[in-house]
């Protein structure tokens, strides 16, 4: 118990690090690299926290697809972010934002207990999960019934990047030079 | 008991990396720590598996060593393009 | 016996890829540039890699496993000094100099 309090304790704190880094770099090609570890830690935080398929989902979406979403889009950017100058005096707005948060904490008072097994949220569908997933699919782990079977569509998304990037690899390791370049090396050494 | 220790190891090592991550001159030491922290990474998580007790969770491991060499590549290839794709 | 011996070369060749890795990391903080680190970060990626999956395919014994950590073990082998020949190449093409020995000859 209390050695996962210190690896969790550990990664959080990794997380916070590279957290005030990203906001804190100016060049966005950074923000992008600190990004990516950030979504590697998280997942490494999910796993600790036996949540498999979401560290899953976050390696595959998080690590994967939305770094290389980001550079493609900043091949469309400038290279350096353009600093604004922004009116710090601006009362209204931040009388606005005080505000909407105060009423969003007051209400955060009637929200249910974390974790209570009385929540509405374990009230509805997750008995029926609990209880019906082996009888209806054969599979031990609940979370990997509901995210595979029941969900099945939506996990879709997260196989196909996989399955991308397995072909990628694959078609960047394959040699299709080799051949041409084996030619070439013999009609040099002939040619000396 | 050993499996702990590893870990433990393995952040000690990670948090060396992240200040070269955080601190590198260049862009490629940058990226070279990223890279380099995926892999320390992928280890981790195959580790904790079996600190666990629950090995087969390493599916995970495999997915990651895919995606990060695809990610430090495609940024490399931005950097030296300056745009990814064919054209 | 036999599980005994398994047990401690398992335990020694994981100490050894930490050991590995350690040294890779610290390589990777406090040599001067990134032609040089790249030696460094080759270090975590083959030999401190291999020896830690090495030392879990011991402890796992002969699975499914086993398989899975033999593959992961063979693309890192084969995909990182990719990226390190990539990263030097682009340092190269870019600009950046390896530093020079003591007799100002760039190497």
């Amino acid at each position: 118990m209390i050695t996962e309090i210190i690896i969790n304790a550990f990664l959080v704190s990794f997380m916070l690090v590279i957290a005030l880094f990203i906001v804190n770099t100016r060049k966005v090609i950074f923000t992008i690299l600190l990004a990516g570890t950030y979504s590697l830690v998280a997942a490494l935080m999910f796993v600790s926290l036996d949540a498999v398929d979401v560290a899953f989902t976050e390696a595959s979406v998080g690590a994967g697809i939305s770094t290389i979403l980001f550079l493609a889009a900043l091949s469309f950017l400038p290279k350096e972010e353009v600093q604004e100058s922004f009116n710090k005096n601006n009362i209204f707005a931040l009388s606005i934002c005080l505000l909407i948060g105060g009423l969003l904490i007051w209400a955060s008072y009637d929200l249910p207990m974390v974790g209570n097994e009385n929540n509405p949220v374990h009230q509805h569908l997750v008995s029926d999960f609990i209880e019906g997933s082996k009888n209806h699919i054969g599979i031990p782990n609940v979370v990997t019934a509901i995210l595979a079977s029941y969900r099945g569509y939506d996990t879709f998304g997260e196989t196909i990047v996989i399955y991308t990037a397995g072909l990628a690899v694959f078609i960047l390791l394959y040699n299709r030079t080799l051949k041409e370049t084996n030619k070439s090396v013999k009609n040099e050494i002939s040619k000396k | 008991m050993m499996f702990l220790a590893i870990l433990f190891a393995f952040s000690v090592c990670f948090l060396l990396i992240l200040i070269r991550l955080i601190a590198g001159k260049t862009t490629y030491d940058r990226i070279l720590a990223a890279n380099s922290i995926g892999t320390i990474v992928v280890l981790a998580i195959s580790i904790h598996g079996f600190y666990m007790g629950r090995p087969e969770f390493i599916d995970i491991s495999i997915v990651y060593a895919l995606i990060n060499f695809i990610g430090t590549v495609a940024v490399l290839k931005l950097f030296d393009k300056g745009k990814l794709g064919d054209k | 016996m036999i599980d005994s011996i398994i047990n401690y070369s398992s335990i020694a060749s994981l100490i050894l890829g930490i050991l590995f890795i350690l040294i890779g990391s610290i390589g990777i903080l406090r040599l001067p540039d990134v032609f040089s680190r790249i030696h460094a970060s080759g270090m975590i990626d083959t030999a401190g890699t291999a020896f830690i999956i090495l030392g879990m395919c011991l402890q796992s014994g002969i699975s499914l496993i086993t398989a899975k950590l033999i593959f992961i073990g063979i693309f890192i082998f084969f995909t990182s000094p990719i990226t390190g020949h990539v990263t030097a190449n682009l340092a190269r093409k870019k600009g950046l100099k390896p530093i020079s020995n003591n007799k100002g000859e760039t190497l």
